[in-house]
């Protein structure tokens, strides 16, 4: 099951011991519930541990159109909320679901553990063929694909049309003109500002670091790769360290009151943001429907095309699963199947990794958000084109609170994003090696 | 002079921690009455359209009512954890007191050992413990680990070691066996203990998030801080789910205000007793 390369950079974590008590564990379960498989009538059972709104739904929907396998959804707390823990917890004990709930970025640090089972004899060409390509890159680390993917996103820039039209501002295409409009929408309004940067979370930065090109980390020569300090990725920090210093960005978190205020308010105009995040503005600001677009995000160089994704979830197999076959099945139909992947839609789960999702009725249809514009080409672009080669590493986690902590004391003068980067960089790969993974 | 200026600096100091105290629970109040508009847009800490009996309507009414049994579950985690604990550690507590046998300061020590560690870093070999014994994502998941309080053993031992050797020796000459001198006897005495311990693990397990998150994965079981995080998780899609956390994070420490008030009476005589030994 697990590849004689892989054992190059994920090292053989787990010893004998354990294995042998998940072993006796799974014999123990099977003892019991042997009758299942002989008759050939009982309908496989299986676990999903998730948390996405809308999810219920869904499973609803699956169970009602299956006679051979039945879902029993648990909604648990959202992954970076205890959910993570938790599911690490019930591997560790034998005791998890065969399907969980995860995003991208996670999927490494459970792969680290041996907690995830490779899907790969579960999937045909065909199935393969109806997700989009790049999704497929986040989920398959060398050789082995250990997830569904589910949803991506991809980002754009929403604006107030309005405001822009108000003030004489054009649409920026690169971040050079974003930072001119930044400085018009300073002069137009005091309180206005084009966005504000979220010092206290990296992920939006990371994926903007993401569309800049080179991707933080490879796994060339069997070996992490550390790239965080490329000086595509310090462009980019240097970017928005200027727009903080010379007061053409506000400093606040995202996704809280006083962010959901200011865009109530009109006082953020112009905004880099997933496709996800359209239903979050749409609820948290709802008078200002109709007055908002959306627009490809801006490049790097005049003429690119080049976008960027935040956020993106899968449906990650885990270890211990006595049903893989059954549990690859459902991952695959909950992600792909129309009726399904509408439901998601609706609750605002992303855009789908799934081809023929992006063509779904209600992704299709004119936002009333928008002003009725249609997002559909927009995002599809979007999401083919993610730069490619984007590897999430383990320990993601601890690498954005590495960040979290030490972009705002940059920004309260103790040093700056790209020295932040850098000792960043020499943690992680630091915490890589103590994980007994070469990394450099 | 200088008494009443010592006195006034006191009093100011004590309303200046009294607000700090409780600046939070006047913000959760007024939080409460407001809907999930004027809960972003309005003044933090002033009333804006109150309508806590909608808000109320709306917390007990989402998701088929599971609220309530969020709260029920939270009751049964911490009464009945808190009540066993209790007793557990009086039983103990006066064992190591007033038993001699071998081995029992060692045996206190590594009780007391217990004290120094949080709740959360034995809640995986906790869970790794139950689900071996296939009882992970039951109520005895939590409610079993509950039933200890090292440091309720620790403040029973102090308290039984004043209940004085010549009652107890009294109540056996007058014929009374050892389990009637601890509940009636003991027992009264140690009384105000065991109003600290039981008010402690209440809050405690009324409290605790890492337990039963690893513990349950069933929505029905969960206590309230499992289900209001849940909650949190949708919020920024379902925005009305930000005004049901708010609510529900008011409704769920109105207990915990009673219990406390209800049990101080007992407390504060309790540790005045306590403090003087004969």
């Amino acid at each position: 099951m697990i590849k004689a390369y892989f054992m190059v950079i994920w090292p053989r974590r787990l010893g004998s011991p354990l294995l042998s008590l998940a072993a006796a564990a799974m014999l123990l379960v099977s003892a019991c519930g042997g009758g299942a498989d002989t008759t050939g009538r009982d309908p496989v059972q299986l676990t999903f541990w998730a948390w996405v709104p809308g999810m219920d739904k869904a499973v609803e929907l699956f169970n009602r159109t299956h006679d051979d396998v039945q879902v029993r959804l648990d909604n648990i707390p959202p992954g970076p909320e205890g959910g993570y823990a938790k599911i690490h917890a019930a591997v560790l004990a034998g005791d998890a679901p065969c399907l969980a709930q995860m995003e991208f970025q996670e999927l490494p640090s459970f792969l680290l553990n041996a907690e995830l089972t490779d899907l790969d004899p579960y999937l045909t060409d065909a199935d393969r063929a109806d997700f989009q390509q790049n999704t497929w890159d986040l989920v398959t680390y060398e050789g082995g694909t250990y997830a569904v993917p589910q949803a991506t996103g991809p980002m754009a820039l929403y604006y107030r049309a309005d405001l822009f039209d108000k003030w004489g501002i054009e649409v920026p295409t690169t971040w050079a003109e974003y930072r001119e409009a930044a400085a018009k929408v300073r002069a137009a309004d005091p309180d206005a500002y084009v966005t504000n940067f979220p010092a206290n979370d990296a992920s939006p930065f990371i994926s903007l670091a993401w569309q800049a090109g080179t991707p933080w980390f490879d796994t060339r020569g069997g070996v992490w790769n550390a790239k965080m300090t490329s000086p595509e990725t310090l462009k980019v920090a240097d970017y928005w360290q200027g727009m903080i210093r010379d007061g053409l960005v506000k400093v606040g978190p995202h996704f809280a009151p006083g962010w959901y205020k200011d865009l109530a308010s009109g006082n953020l105009v112009a905004i880099p943001l997933a496709q996800w995040g359209e239903a979050i503005l749409a609820a948290n600001a709802p008078d200002t429907a109709g007055k908002w677009r959306a627009a490809p995000l801006p490049q790097w160089e005049a003429g690119g095309k080049a976008s960027a994704s935040n956020g993106g979830s899968s449906t990650a197999l885990l270890r211990g699963c006595e049903h893989p076959r059954e549990a690859a099945e459902f991952a695959l139909w909950i992600n792909r199947d129309p009726g399904s992947v509408a439901m998601l839609i609706e609750s605002g789960y992303g855009w789908p990794a799934a081809l023929d999702g992006m063509s779904s009725p209600s992704l299709t249809k004119p936002s009333a958000f928008l002003g009725g514009q249609r997002t559909d080409k927009l995002f599809t672009e979007a999401s083919s084109q993610l730069p490619r080669g984007w590897v999430w590493w383990p320990g993601y986690d601890e690498t954005r609170q590495t960040l979290n902590d030490s972009f705002p004391r940059a920004l309260a003068g103790e040093g700056t994003f790209s020295s932040a980067l850098r000792a960043a960089q020499t943690q992680v790969v630091e915490q890589l090696r103590e994980k007994g993974l070469k990394a450099q | 002079m200088r008494t009443v200026g010592l006195r006034w600096l006191t009093t100011v100091l004590l309303l200046v921690l009294a607000a700090y105290f409780l600046l939070p629970l006047y913000w959760l109040i007024v939080a409460a009455t407001k809907n999930t508009g004027d809960l972003i847009n309005s003044s933090p800490l002033w009333f804006a359209n109150p309508q806590l009996w909608t808000n109320l309507g709306d917390l007990f009414a989402f998701g088929d009512g599971i609220y309530l049994r969020w709260i029920l579950n939270s009751v049964i985690y911490s009464g009945l954890g808190a009540a066993g604990a209790t007793l557990i550690a009086a039983c103990a507590g006066y064992a190591m007191a007033k038993c001699e046998f071998r081995g029992r300061e060692a045996l206190f020590n590594v009780i007391l050992a217990g004290v120094l560690l949080p709740t959360t870093a034995i809640g995986l070999p906790l869970f790794l413990l139950m689900s071996d014994a296939g009882l992970a994502n039951t109520y005895w998941a939590v409610l079993l680990p509950s039933l200890v309080s090292p440091f309720g053993v620790y403040l029973s031992r102090v308290y039984a070691a004043t209940v004085p050797d010549d009652v107890l020796d009294a109540a056996r000459a007058d014929g009374a066996g050892e389990w009637r001198i601890f509940l009636t006897i003991a027992l009264k005495i140690m009384s105000p203990a065991m109003v600290t311990i039981f008010l402690f693990q209440f809050i405690g397990i009324w409290n605790n998030y890492f337990l039963p998150l690893v513990m349950l994965s069933d929505t029905s079981l969960y206590p309230l801080t499992l289900g209001l995080t849940s909650w949190q998780g949708f919020a920024d899609r379902e925005p009305i789910l930000q005004t049901l956390v708010v609510v529900g994070s008011f409704v769920s420490v109105i207990p915990l205000i009673v219990l406390s008030g209800g049990l101080q009476r007992f407390w504060r005589a309790g540790l005045t007793e306590g403090s003087v030994r004969e």
